[in-house]
């Protein structure tokens, strides 16, 4: 197991899962431990087109997934992303 | 002393943001992008500090949010200073009496959201491949290799509904609640009535508010209900006065008599709505219970910022029935937001 440090930037209410696990923060920075191999990123969220959302996932000092993303324009606002990323 | 009041708040913004700027640079190793409403927002131990103006004031504000799933907690205070004295053309729409004012402002909400989905890895990775073939389809070319799947969904309603729909279920919806109070501060210039000397003032405004949202994934529509009690002051009645002296007589112009205190209950209903990807309005209509006035606000926005994703400018109309007149303004800078926290 890898102890991964979340970091998550987002105005709006969202909420990010791991795989299936969920990761309990909004905005701000906490930890997730992962097995070594490949894992998904997900975000939902809940804000305007514009919108960012941004998340950091490092492994030790490694950036192992880092999203810089916003609300598309012609979303509805009720939207998500996902992104592939390995431990 | 009011000129001195924003000019300590400007350089406390431009402080603010450049120290946001720099926070956020050592978290994440890049500058964030600035868009034309000149914010810049930074992470700090759990709360967000933004700096930034619009059309009519500039603000910082402290955001401090808690998550206990489904709902959320958000806790905003706003440092706020008007861009100008007689603020903009249609402001005094809003009947706010403290849109003048140098005001802090804190204000609690509570987020909570029915619906949300957990969607799986497998059916996010078959809806994207189904938006990109849409796409390249559309377009006769494949899209840009960074392109998110989001984007790509967004570019077609059909696909737009069908990717949302893993994520929020289509009667989702969000319920916000809140309260907030703001104290201001004005400075009074007046002309004594009884020596017609220049004597200056200074008021402490202040008010109290609570309001409920409801906002529909279905309709897409945000509607919200909101109460303000306000206690502000105004400028007495401007008048030009000559002493009774021997000549020469110097006269004296400007308002006559200290600064009276005005009560506000304003009772307001706002609605919100994406039309389309280049059209967002808003309306505001608001109903002062202590002197019988109505007041209706309209924004409408269809000027896209820099980066194509939100709108920023526009044009806004504005009618109170103590003036009875229709008043219209362009504004740029102001995001359009369908969350009021």
């Amino acid at each position: 197991m890898a102890t991964i440090s979340v970091n998550v930037t987002c105005s709006r209410p969202n909420w990010v899962t791991i795989d299936d696990l969920d990761v309990p923060l909004h905005n701000g920075k906490t930890a997730v431990a992962l097995e070594p191999g490949s894992h998904t990123l997900v975000w939902a969220l809940i804000g305007s087109p514009g919108d960012k959302f941004e998340a950091e996932l490092k492994n030790r000092a490694a950036s192992i997934c880092k999203v810089s993303w916003s609300i598309p324009a012609g979303s509805s606002g009720w939207t998500g992303d996902f992104k592939p990323f390995t431990v | 002393m009011k000129a001195l009041a924003f000019t300590a708040l400007a350089l406390l913004v431009s402080a603010g943001a450049a120290a946001a700027q720099t926070a956020a640079a050592s978290l994440n190793n890049d500058v964030p992008t600035l868009g034309p409403s000149r914010t810049a927002t930074a992470l700090t131990g759990g709360a967000e500090v933004s700096a930034g103006s619009d059309d009519s004031s500039v603000t910082l504000r402290a955001a401090w949010v808690d998550s206990n799933a489904p709902n959320y907690t958000v806790r905003t205070l706003t440092l706020s200073a008007p861009l100008g004295k007689g603020g903009g053309p249609t402001d005094l729409a809003s009947l706010d009496a403290l849109a003048n004012s140098t005001t802090l402002e804190f204000k609690w909400s509570n987020v909570a959201v029915a619906g949300r989905q957990r969607p799986k890895v497998a059916d996010l990775a078959e809806a994207c491949d189904e938006a990109r073939t849409a796409y390249t389809t559309k377009h006769g070319k494949p899209p840009a290799d960074d392109s998110s799947c989001a984007g790509l969904a967004a570019d077609d309603p059909d696909q737009n509904s069908k990717w949302e729909d893993l994520f929020f279920a289509h009667n989702a919806y969000a319920l916000i609640y809140g309260a907030g109070a703001k104290v201001g501060y004005n400075q009074f210039d007046y002309n004594d009535p009884t020596t017609l000397a220049q004597e200056s003032r200074s008021r402490t405004p202040w008010s109290v508010s609570g309001f409920l949202t409801y906002y529909g994934r279905a309709n897409k529509v945000l509607a919200s209900g909101s109460y303000e009690h306000q206690e502000a002051y105004a400028d007495a009645d401007t008048k030009t006065v000559c002493p009774v002296v021997t000549p020469p007589v110097t006269c004296v112009s400007g308002p006559l008599g200290a600064p009276k205190l005005s009560q506000q209950d304003l009772f307001s209903l706002d609605l919100r709505k994406m039309f389309s990807a280049s059209l967002g309005a808003a309306a505001t209509f608001t109903y002062d219970a202590h002197s019988d006035v109505w007041g209706v606000e309209t924004p409408i926005y269809f000027v896209r910022n820099p980066s194509g994703d939100g709108l920023t400018g526009g044009v806004k109309l504005g009618w109170r029935s103590d003036k009875h007149d229709l008043r219209a303004s362009i504004f740029i800078g102001k995001a359009f937001s369908l969350l009021n926290f």
